[in-house]
């Protein structure tokens, strides 16, 4: 694909947003944090309900509460609010804005906390998922805010916010809507913890995606909310201008290590833009730091791409929040670009000759220009985003 | 809005003395190869899938679609079953599978799709949210048709499904997996066309919809059970253009997607209006309006 062609999607501007993570709460705290050398030092967690001891590292968020159902409205709670300081909608625009909602978490904590309450009580009365999970952020941003238009509860795993923006964007293009929300979400939960425990695939301690000596990931929380809004291309700030997404059957948990699956969304995602793939300054990575996703992403990079432009990965400063990371990662990689710098690749120090390629390991200077932006999931979920910064 | 092109299901009641249908050989028919370990919603999404589109050519950019409720909820009720009762790690496959777009990842290496492929949930009305994302995919182009499903599983005991489901005791419990290849307006071989898709936001505003309706036009409308328990007001029986529409299908969050096919196959010729209410109080519509007659 070498030939820029008319986009296929009209771009939308993120007129605002909220975040908070390990990293801290509100942007301020986390673009600190992400420059922060010292930053990315996960804490440890035991997971105390289990046969067998568990101590995983985690990126927990300070500061959130303990019980299940209090601490995803706490998440909430502290980027809704910080998203509505920044651009006040009025209580007739909340109703009818269609919320487009990515996590891998949902409601699963705090049935795995009612159950367990129940089996206490009553083992044979106690009912294993007694709520519908999947409801539990749209009824809360419904209650407490007032969202009460269209919701969609994406979930496809990692990719699950990359796609609630694809969507939200696409709502957007279709002219019915001027607005729209997107809130991605993780908490912290057993099911997901012992999961990944499971399959081996947690770090020691810390992640390196792209190093040498990476070992695998460590997970995170955090919540996520982005307004997007219907633009003019020419717009100043940060626009989405793109994307695609696509579904490699090679694997369900592994994308296609030649990287083929990984480069043709690169490539959709770019041909649906108008872009070249020189027209791309740098590329925010997936990069979880697990062997065989850092593979195949770097085959992605080498087929997409004649020469592959600086890239990094965001997670070992972090976690790698799931669900929640396409607009945690989106919403970050958009707040540093006035501040003219991109981070250094976190957890990163020794190149591994075998992927052929390496991410920066000091800031880089960001100019105006595109950006490139991948997540991939289990369920062979990929996606690709192009995000656009002005002046 | 979005053509219905094809249809085809997986749909039963459930019967507690019989225990849950054992759906291995008609998912091991509809398969292209052998899938190991996949779970019982998995191979709902596959038999019902596989039904919608034989016969079928799909074009290369066919998004898949799975609006589901509870996704795989006999599988990760297991998985907490063991973990809360004997503090088991779950063992990756079975973690694997509680994953929302597990089925989805089978369903399209089954049928040889590689494009956007989406799970989504809005409860009872999940076939409408699932539906809404294609028709934003076809019209911008990001896909050219999409296969679009709603999948539930029923599990047992019965007592537990209808607390889940916010169901009054006694209520006859279904499952099924019902599954609609939807294209642009205009398609050929058009069966149906979806011509509207809302989201209201109490009944009030339900009332207010159905008041701007054409009311020289003839309706047949479609309501769960939950809907009936949810619907306090007369905003039906007042509109003598409004009449119903038995889909006969028991009680499950797939009821909406179910009585579009039945609807399709019963031949009748009137807009068909499918509501199906939320646990928070909306309300969220479908106009269907069929084109051919579709045969049983």
């Amino acid at each position: 694909m070498k030939h820029q062609t008319r986009p296929a999607t009209a771009p939308v501007k993120i007129t605002a947003s909220g975040i908070v993570s390990a990293l801290g709460n509100g942007k301020a705290a986390n673009l600190s944090g992400l420059f922060n050398d010292a930053a990315g030092e996960p804490g440890r967690l035991s997971l105390p309900h289990f046969e067998e001891p568990i101590d995983v590292p985690y990126h927990g968020v300070a500061g959130a509460p303990e019980p299940a159902e209090d601490r995803l409205y706490w998440l909430l709670d502290q980027a809704v609010s910080e998203l509505l300081a920044e651009h006040p909608l009025t209580m007739e625009q909340r109703a009818t804005i269609p919320v487009f909602i990515g996590s891998s978490c949902w409601g699963i904590g705090i049935a795995e906390e009612c159950y367990r309450q129940q089996y206490r009580e009553d083992p044979d009365t106690a009912i294993p998922l007694p709520l519908d999970g999947f409801s539990q952020i749209s009824r809360y941003l419904q209650k407490e805010y007032g969202f009460h238009g269209a919701d969609f509860a994406l979930n496809t795993a990692c990719t699950a916010t990359a796609n609630a923006i694809l969507s939200a964007s696409a709502a957007i293009a279709m002219g019915i809507h001027e607005h729209a929300l997107v809130v991605g979400l993780e908490a912290r939960n057993d099911t997901t913890l012992a999961g990944f425990h499971g399959m081996q695939l947690l770090a020691q301690d810390g992640m390196r995606p792209f190093d040498r000596q990476r070992d695998g990931l460590v997970l995170g929380e955090g919540c996520g909310a982005m307004l997007l809004s219907k633009c003019r291309p020419d717009e100043a700030g940060a626009l989405i201008w793109g994307g695609a997404s696509n579904c490699d059957t090679f694997s369900i948990s592994a994308s296609n290590p030649d990287g083929s699956t990984i480069a043709a969304v690169m490539n959709d995602a770019l041909s649906r833009s108008g872009l070249a793939p020189s027209d791309i300054r740098a590329i925010k990575a997936h990069g979880t730091a697990t062997p065989l996703n850092d593979d195949g992403e770097a085959a992605g990079m080498r087929r997409a791409f004649d020469t592959v432009p600086p890239f990094f990965s965001m997670k070992a400063a972090l976690g790698h929040t799931l669900g929640s990371c396409g607009l945690l990662e989106t919403l970050l990689m958009a707040a540093v670009m006035p501040e003219g710098r991109l981070p250094a690749s976190a957890g990163f120090s020794e190149a591994d000759p075998s992927l052929g390629v390496a991410p920066i390991s000091e800031p880089l200077k960001a100019e105006p220009g595109y950006y490139l932006l991948n997540f991939f999931g289990f369920g062979g979920n990929n996606s690709s985003l192009i995000l656009r910064y002005q002046d | 809005m979005l053509d219905i092109i094809a249809i085809g299901d997986q749909y039963q009641a459930v019967d507690p003395s019989e225990g849950l249908v054992n759906l291995k050989a008609a998912a091991t028919e509809v398969c292209r190869e052998h899938f190991r370990r996949i779970d019982r919603f998995t191979q709902m999404a596959l038999v019902g899938s596989a039904r919608c589109v034989e016969g079928v050519s799909l074009e290369p950019r066919t998004g898949l679609y799975i609006g589901s409720r509870f996704a795989s909820l006999g599988n990760t009720t297991k998985v907490h079953e063991k973990m809360v009762s004997a503090g088991i790690v779950p063992k990756p496959a079975s973690f694997i599978n509680t994953l929302s777009n597990a089925a989805g990842y089978f369903v399209a290496r089954n049928l040889g799709l590689g494009h956007r492929n989406l799970f989504v949930s809005r409860g009872d009305a999940s076939i409408v949210a699932a539906l809404q994302l294609a028709a934003m995919d076809v019209a911008t182009g990001a896909v050219s048709q999409a296969l679009v499903g709603a999948v539930e599983e029923a599990i047992l005991p019965l007592e537990h499904q209808r607390v889940r489901l916010g169901l009054d005791p006694e209520t006859e419990i279904g499952e099924g997996s019902h599954w609609l290849l939807v294209a642009p307006k205009d398609s050929a071989n058009s069966l149906a066309s979806i011509t509207e898709m809302v989201t209201l936001v109490d009944e009030k505003a339900l009332a207010k919809w159905l008041g701007e309706l054409d009311s020289t036009t003839e309706y047949r409308v479609s309501l769960s059970p939950w809907t009936r328990q949810k619907m306090a007001s007369t905003c039906l029986k007042s509109r003598r253009m409004l009449t119903d529409f038995d889909p006969a299908l028991a009680a499950y969050p797939g009821h909406a997607a179910g009585a579009l096919i039945r609807y399709l196959r019963s031949g009748a010729g009137q807009p068909l209006i499918v509501i199906a209410a939320d646990t928070d109080g909306r309300f969220h519509a479908i106009v269907m309006r069929p084109n051919n007659q579709v045969s049983a």
